[in-house]
């Protein structure tokens, strides 16, 4: 066979494994890259790039006869040299951090394994002699046709077992470095596995089954660190919204006593204005009424004002996040007024990512003020046009360096802090139509955080 | 001369505002003078729209059996005039004032159920925007204005430090004396607007040049006057030395 046959074969070969990865990657990443005609146009260009690159290097190794080697050396090489081109391949069209996208092209590439053994599993003859026609057409069709399908239907899986959802909450899972490590070992891991299994046979042939248990053996890992991942996340959750179920009640325990205790005044004091209003004494009768009133707003009405605007908060999570930092807020004698004009319906954001954010707003804005008598705390939620605002507004004291504001170990409170702000743009960059915007104005903290919902 | 409108649904309530408000311009002797007094928010609009310009707008928010409330009124108004003073007369005492302030730019808002707060609170609101309009005529403040979303941000040109792109394409961020501000834009159409005053160093920094403390030529940073930095491309570096 000329070179030029081989080349196009595997240009072929490639070419269908790209496709695979590339479906595969947005089924892992749960999106589409990032928009922008000119940077499709760019990944287009690098993924043909890729597919010519790889066919090259696998039409020399194939001449060279690499791929004799001892302990499918030339193989392994291969697969390395792919992991680094998904590697780049994935750090252009996503741009998310290099330990993700390495996972994720070390993934793709056992899956790639995966679909392929799944092939070999139909066809038992493992070598074929390609210089022989018919032998090559039975090469080529498994090769084309029955690997393909086979790559369908390890993509039907990862749709099923909704890898993204898994996989986003391994990316937050902090013992990564280890497990990355220890999967970049896998091709090789793979190969002398299989070695092993079939010296214990005795087995001369390939025996595609071992590096099928190998990979159902990581797979099932995987799965169950993510698994573990999103149940200590859910029992969390759990926790939280219980905890702001019961502070709800509690407050709504707390405004019955004080409308019972102002019930009691009130009788007292309608008493005293009838002894006015028989003497007649018009001028008094004002002053009790006006007295009245402010005592209402006073004891009850702030209450009953807070509720209100809770009231147009729909969001569950969301309320229940108010309602503990308020509460927490009440305990620290820090004045919060919310304003909440508009029913707060729902949102595009992910709920747990919104409270994370808007609990480090609120945080930081109760750090500010605490202690302080003349400290304002005012947080507005707006939901007009199809925009929702949330802005967190604080009185300032301390100096804010402002363009350090949100990097790494910066806070005004000393070392060790400032890691807030920076969980807070970090969760808000995996949203597209959410903004961040941070104000100093007359003496104020102003943060915004504004969601696009159309 | 500055038009004043007046929108209540209550007319006694209407009618003593007028007169109140009618009293103190002339006693004051603001350059003001109310042309419309009506329970109707569209006759407002209408007016509005036929005579543009500035104006004072003493607007009441629950407004009963009318097509729009107060807010939207103030949207209306908003969009004919951009720079008029809005107040907000209301008789609830919660209302979501920066709410108000936010979207609307709103002035202030005054409550209405006690009469001496009321005119307390009209007065004031004569005085404050007439000592605006006296402190905007000697200030000759250049403003960029930046549509985010749903709002507009005026921030001063000389408070502006740079523009950065972020990792997000058509994501821009602002960096200013006392912003910092992110939205959508591109970047090359920035550099065409704001002109000769900024300078694209870098294919990721849009600088105000006005703003430059010190250059860093060794590793190539600029240190902008609030200590903020950002670095500049080797191409730049004869144009940057010889500003």
């Amino acid at each position: 066979m000329s070179f030029f046959e081989v080349l196009c074969g595997n240009l072929v070969s490639v070419g269908l494994d790209t496709i695979f990865f590339t479906c595969a990657s947005i089924l892992l990443f749960c999106n589409m890259p990032r928009k922008g005609r000119r940077h499709y146009a760019v990944i287009m260009g690098l993924l043909v790039l890729y597919v010519f690159l790889i066919s090259l290097i696998a039409t020399i190794f194939f001449e060279f006869g690499f791929f004799a080697w001892e302990h499918n050396g030339g193989e392994i090489i291969i697969e390395y040299i792919q992991i680094a081109g998904i590697f780049l391949l994935l750090r252009a069209a996503y741009g998310k951090s290099h330990g993700t996208c390495l996972a994720a092209a070390i993934f793709l590439e056992l899956l790639r394994e995966f679909g392929w053994n799944l092939a070999d599993i139909f066809t038992p003859n493992k070598f074929y002699y390609l210089e022989i026609w018919e032998e090559r057409m039975e090469y080529l069709f498994q090769e084309w046709v029955l690997t393909p399908c086979c790559f369908l239907l390890v993509l039907l899986y990862l749709y099923k077992t909704k890898v993204g959802e898994v996989f986003w909450q391994w990316e937050e899972y902090k013992r990564k470095r280890f497990f990355l490590f220890f999967m970049s070992f896998c091709p090789v891991l793979s190969q002398i596995f299989q070695e092993w299994m079939e010296r214990s046979e005795k087995d001369v042939g390939y025996n595609p089954a071992a590096a099928f248990v190998f990979f159902l053996v990581l797979y099932i890992i995987f799965l169950f660190v993510g698994q573990k991942e999103m149940q200590r996340k859910r029992i969390e959750e759990q926790e939280v919204s219980l905890r702001q179920q019961e502070a709800y009640i509690r407050n709504l325990e707390e405004l019955q006593k004080e409308v019972r205790r102002f019930r009691h005044d009130f009788k007292n004091m309608m008493s005293g204005m009838y002894l006015q209003a028989k003497e007649g004494d018009a001028g008094a009768i004002q002053e009790y009424i006006q007295e009245m009133t402010e005592d209402f707003d006073v004891q009850v009405g702030s209450q009953i004002r807070i509720m209100n605007q809770l009231a147009n908060i729909r969001v569950t999570e969301v309320k229940g996040l108010f309602l503990e930092k308020m509460k927490v807020m009440q305990e620290e004698d820090v004045h919060c007024e919310l304003e909440v004009l508009y029913p707060f319906e729902k949102t595009r954001m992910r709920t747990t990512d919104l409270c994370r954010a808007l609990g480090i707003l609120l945080d930081n804005a109760v750090e500010e003020v605490r202690g302080k008598d003349d400290g304002k705390l005012h947080v507005m939620i707006s939901c007009r046009d199809g925009y929702t605002t949330f802005r967190v507004k604080n009185s300032l004291y301390s100096a804010v360096d402002f363009h350090r504001l949100g990097t790494s170990g910066y806070s005004t409170k000393g070392e060790d802090r400032g890691i807030g702000l920076e969980n807070y743009k970090r969760i808000l960059a995996r949203y597209d139509k959410v903004l961040p915007l941070t104000t100093i104005q007359d003496g104020y903290f102003i943060q915004e955080l504004k969601i696009q919902e159309g | 001369m500055l038009p004043v409108y007046i929108c209540e649904d209550d007319a006694s309530v209407l009618a003593m505002q007028r007169e109140y408000l009618e009293k103190q311009i002339l006693m004051e002797g603001y350059d003001m003078e109310i042309v419309l007094c009506s329970r109707h928010p569209e006759e407002i609009i209408e007016a509005v729209r036929k005579n543009p310009g500035r104006g004072v707008y003493f607007l009441d928010v629950e407004l009963k059996g009318e097509s729009m409330d107060g807010f939207a009124l103030g949207q209306e108004i908003r969009k004919l005039d951009s720079r008029g003073f809005l107040v907000y007369v209301t008789a609830f005492s919660d209302l979501a004032f920066e709410t108000f302030r936010y979207h609307l730019e709103a002035l202030d808002y005054i409550v209405k159920g006690d009469q001496r707060r009321l005119w307390d609170g009209l007065k004031h609101c004569l005085k404050i925007i007439t000592e605006r309009m006296h402190k905007e005529k000697g200030e000759e403040r250049e403003y960029f204005s930046l549509k985010v979303m749903d709002v507009v941000k005026h921030v001063p040109m000389d408070e502006i430090m740079f523009f950065e792109t972020t990792g997000r394409t058509h994501r821009l961020e602002l960096h200013a004396k006392n912003d910092r501000i992110d939205f959508i834009g591109s970047m090359s159409e920035l550099e065409e607007t704001l002109g000769d005053k900024f300078l694209r160093v870098h294919r990721a920094y849009l600088v105000n040049v006005g703003q430059i403390a010190e250059l860093d030529l060794k590793h190539r940073e600029i240190c902008m006057k609030n200590g903020e930095t950002c670095i500049f491309s080797k191409n730049m570096k004869s144009k940057l030395l010889s500003l």
